[in-house]
């Protein structure tokens, strides 16, 4: 064979040269190529594993007990590669925004973490709002009912393109609202803050104990401030509002004394009794309420575990699901860990049976979330108000609902030629809504019959006139609303109007909700006919109240009484 | 030195390669070289592992140990370079019709070195004990499982049920068993185990510079990451997505194997043909590779 080197070099040079080089190599690089000799690891689930993330990250400070990084590490909740020693290989399939639900199967769902919370979260109304698509294709003619149908899941909605104006107008207006929508950017964006799936609720600003001497991350924990709620739930019925005595304003409204982050005019009302001592969302909201019970529903009502009387009426306590007692343990002892009082008596339930951990059933008291303070629960009156005939279908907010957001229009316009961002799709597409509210302010609580058959505050939930479309919308429409503005009754006459009653019972249009109804005629006038006697017996104690009936009968066999006129209109048919 | 006799180094007619004229040794030295290398490497290592924590001791050594880093990559990386050079090697030397220059009984070790060669390659993958490690683990498995008859007692003996990530059965064949019996089969294939000089220093010098700078990846990621494998498993990762198990993972390879191994004792007229078919499905299995590695 002809070589073509002619000396026979390698056998020389090459083997000191490949030493000398791999030598020089090592030297270069050094003993300890990352930076230190000892490897970093925690305890998931019990197991010990490795954890290179905290070689860069062990400075990460902000995070609570429950997720401090020191001991169940970054990766758990933000995946990547925790035997990766070099950033790229380290951050392979790292998520920044952990809890999006697309992604949280694996994340805060992981086993031996929040399984079961995060399954019951993706099935919640939240998550994919079925009941606002539902309306919303009902509100613009392309169904006939509100009726929550399959496929009513803002997730499944997919590609560039809406499938109909309804859908159109959830995927650019609404749809940024349900906590299934990932987000994209990390941290706390206050209140624009939209998405996020369980970050949409569970971030905190930094729990932090003395200065900052590394990288700050938002706590995540389940002390859910009411902050996080409000970004969503400042907006459509506008509950965040409400509760806390803000009511969103015209412009031009003389009572207008601020603005909202997203500069919507805002006044003052009176704020819900709750609020006044100190409570917030989570001291009422159960979390089996807020993520659901693994039950899918369509609408927030559905989804809402507490009723006034679990804790103002409580009857005997019904047995509580096994997953709800544990998750209550587990709260409880969140809270001491975060230095709240001690918690060990029996808690009062709802309806569903979910403990309300922070109350105390023997002494009737509650801890509120914000403030660890203790607060009495003050029982319901066993006052004749509270059990008079014809009240029996009265839900507590129709008489205590001191005021409600009203908007008595709202002008929607569809631009077919801007370009508007899709939430669905994440880019902006062709077609654009611009919706015109008129008429925001305060009024008294409107009544009709809920979806449950109770009496219930109702609000305007759209006088809706849509523009642009192929099929243009003008309708009336009333929506069940809890505004969140509890308080002192409203008086016997506010409710039984002896004159007009549409001021209080809507009497034209269609309701938002499957079984929900507008009061017929005839229970209008049974109303009216009540407010009749109101006028002279205003008290809840007087005994024409005891039968309304056989008083009205007996009124109408006195015709020749001495105060006869009087009592010919007391007893005449209302107009 | 004769063939007839076995022994093939550089000197003999069959040993020879291209790669003697530029000075360098040849494919089969290069491969004993590389082998050197891993085996040293690979003692190193193995004083840092624990096969009941293997991730956490294989980091463990890479940041504590100083060095443990480049000699964990020195090993993973030799033990590439000396598979690269046996496949070179074999193909260099199938080209030239060195199989009928052997006799038979030196073709039959040159071809169980093969399967065990392999062995030793994923076994060492699957030693690390990270996601990817275990799905080599349990595609070792998956496949012996496939044999007729002994396939599940196969599994259990070479690759065991790795239960907890628990790796002592794969060790004790990696670091001992199935390390030892490459050896033999390379002393019955070149009668020595000592490496040439040159050889060892270009295998050290390629295997020591590509360890320097590419750390062979620990992957424990939950995260929906495609686990891909070692490269050369590519080409079979993208046929079993579209071939049966039994078919892609078992009959085909084994079929390509037997027909090699069948070689010198094919009739001379059949083996030009035979030859051909072996070169195009080796072709076509790289292609398979890039193809896998690309997409």
């Amino acid at each position: 064979m002809t070589r073509l080197v002619p000396v026979d070099w390698v056998r020389l040079v090459l083997p000191p040269l490949a030493a000398v080089a791999v030598a020089a190599g090592m030297v270069w690089r050094g003993p300890h190529l990352h930076g230190t000799a000892t490897l970093p690891t925690v305890v998931i689930d019990g197991k010990e594993h490795a954890e290179t993330c905290l070689l860069c990250h062990g400075d990460v400070q902000g995070l609570g007990t429950a997720h401090d990084p020191t001991a169940i590490g970054c990766s758990p909740c933000h995946l990547g590669n925790p035997a990766g020693l070099e950033e790229n290989e380290a951050h392979e399939g790292m998520q920044v925004v952990a809890g999006n639900l697309t992604i949280a199967a694996r994340t805060c769902g992981r086993a031996g973490c929040h399984p079961d919370e995060t399954a019951r979260v993706e099935r919640s109304a939240m998550a994919g709002a079925p009941g606002l698509l539902a309306v919303n294709r009902f509100a613009f003619g392309e169904r006939d009912t509100p009726r929550v149908e399959s496929g009513d899941d803002l997730r499944q909605l997919r590609g560039d393109e809406a499938a109909s104006p309804a859908e159109s107008h959830v995927r650019k207006l609404c749809a940024s609202c349900h906590v299934g929508l990932p987000k994209t950017e990390v941290g706390d964006h206050g209140f624009a803050s939209r998405g996020g799936g369980c970050t949409a609720c569970h971030l905190g600003a930094p729990s932090l104990e003395g200065k900052a001497k590394g990288r700050l991350h938002p706590d995540v924990s389940a002390a859910v401030r009411p902050q996080r709620c409000e970004g969503c739930h400042a907006r459509s019925g506008r509950i965040s509002l409400s509760f806390t005595g803000r009511v969103e304003l015209e412009p031009d409204d003389p009572r207008v004394q601020g603005k909202l982050p997203d500069g919507r005019p805002i006044g003052k009302a009176p704020a819900d009794v709750h609020a006044r001592a100190g409570f917030t969302c989570l001291d009422c909201h159960t979390e089996r309420g807020l993520m659901g019970d693994g039950t899918v529903v369509g609408h927030g009502y559905e989804a809402v575990d507490i009723a006034c009387e679990d804790c103002h009426q409580p009857g005997p306590a019904p047995e509580s699901p096994p997953e709800a007692t544990r998750v209550a343990g587990v709260l409880r002892a969140s809270w001491a860990r975060r230095g709240g009082p001690r918690l060990a008596g029996e808690p009062y339930r709802t309806g569903r049976g979910t403990p309300l951990w922070r109350t105390e059933a023997a002494s009737g008291q509650q801890w509120l979330h914000e403030t660890s303070k203790a607060v009495f629960i003050p029982p319901m009156q066993r006052e004749p108000y509270h059990e008079m005939r014809g009240h029996e279908r009265l839900s507590c907010q129709a008489c205590h609902t001191t005021w409600m957001p009203r908007c008595t229009q709202c002008h929607t316009q569809y631009r077919e030629n801007d370009l508007q961002y899709d939430h669905i799709a994440g880019k902006e597409t062709p077609g654009s809504w611009h919706e015109t509210a008129g008429g925001n302010g305060i009024g008294p609580a409107l009544l009709a019959v809920g979806p449950k058959g109770k009496i219930v505050p109702f609000t305007e939930g759209m006088t809706l006139t849509v523009e642009g479309v192929a099929n243009p919308v003008d309708r009336v429409l009333w929506a069940p609303l809890d505004p969140h503005t509890t308080g002192a009754s409203r008086t016997c006459a506010e409710c039984h109007p002896d004159r007009d009653p549409s001021a209080v019972y809507p009497s034209e249009g269609q309701t938002t909700r499957e079984g929900a109804r507008l009061l017929s005629s005839s229970e209008v006038e049974t109303v009216r006919q009540v407010g009749r006697c109101v006028a002279c017996h205003d008290g809840y104690d007087d005994p024409v109240y005891a039968d309304f009936e056989v008083s009205v009968g007996r009124l109408r066999g006195r015709g020749e009484a001495r105060a006869a006129d009087r009592v010919r209109w007391c007893a005449s048919p209302v107009d | 030195m004769d063939e007839r006799d076995g022994r093939l180094a550089s000197g003999s007619k069959a040993g020879r390669g291209w790669t003697q004229r530029f000075g360098l040794p040849t494919l089969g030295a290069l491969t004993l070289g590389a082998l050197a290398v891993c085996v040293v490497s690979g003692v190193v290592v193995a004083t840092g592992y624990d096969a009941a924590r293997p991730v956490d001791s294989v980091l463990a050594f890479e940041l504590g140990r100083p060095y443990g880093w480049f000699f964990r990559a020195l090993h993973a990386h030799s033990a590439q370079l000396g598979l690269l050079g046996l496949i070179a090697h074999t193909l260099e030397y199938l080209a030239r019709g060195g199989e009928r220059q052997v006799p038979p009984g030196h073709w039959v070790v040159v071809m169980v070195s093969l399967p065990v060669t392999l062995y030793l390659m994923l076994g060492g993958r699957a030693l690390v004990g990270d996601a990817e490690g275990l799905g080599v683990a349990a595609v070792m498995r998956g496949l012996l499982e496939q044999l007729p008859v002994f396939g599940a007692a196969a599994a259990d003996v070479l690759v065991g049920a790795n239960v907890g990530g628990n790796m002592t059965l794969l060790l004790t064949h990696h670091v001992s068993s199935a390390t030892l019996l490459l050896l033999v089969l390379t002393v019955a294939h070149l009668k020595r185990v000592v490496p040439d000089a040159a050889a060892t220093a270009v295998a050290l010098g390629l295997s020591g510079a590509v360890a320097l700078a590419v750390r062979p990846a620990v992957v424990l990621s939950d995260a929906p990451v495609a686990l891909e494998g070692p490269w050369y498993m590519a080409g079979l990762r993208l046929m079993l997505q579209h071939l049966p198990a039994w078919f892609a993972g078992l009959a085909l390879p084994l079929s390509f194997y037997l027909l090699f191994s069948s070689l010198p004792w094919l009739p001379e007229a059949r083996v030009r043909a035979v030859r051909f078919v072996i070169f195009a499905i080796s072709v076509a299995y790289g292609l398979l590779i890039a193809m896998a590695e690309l997409t």
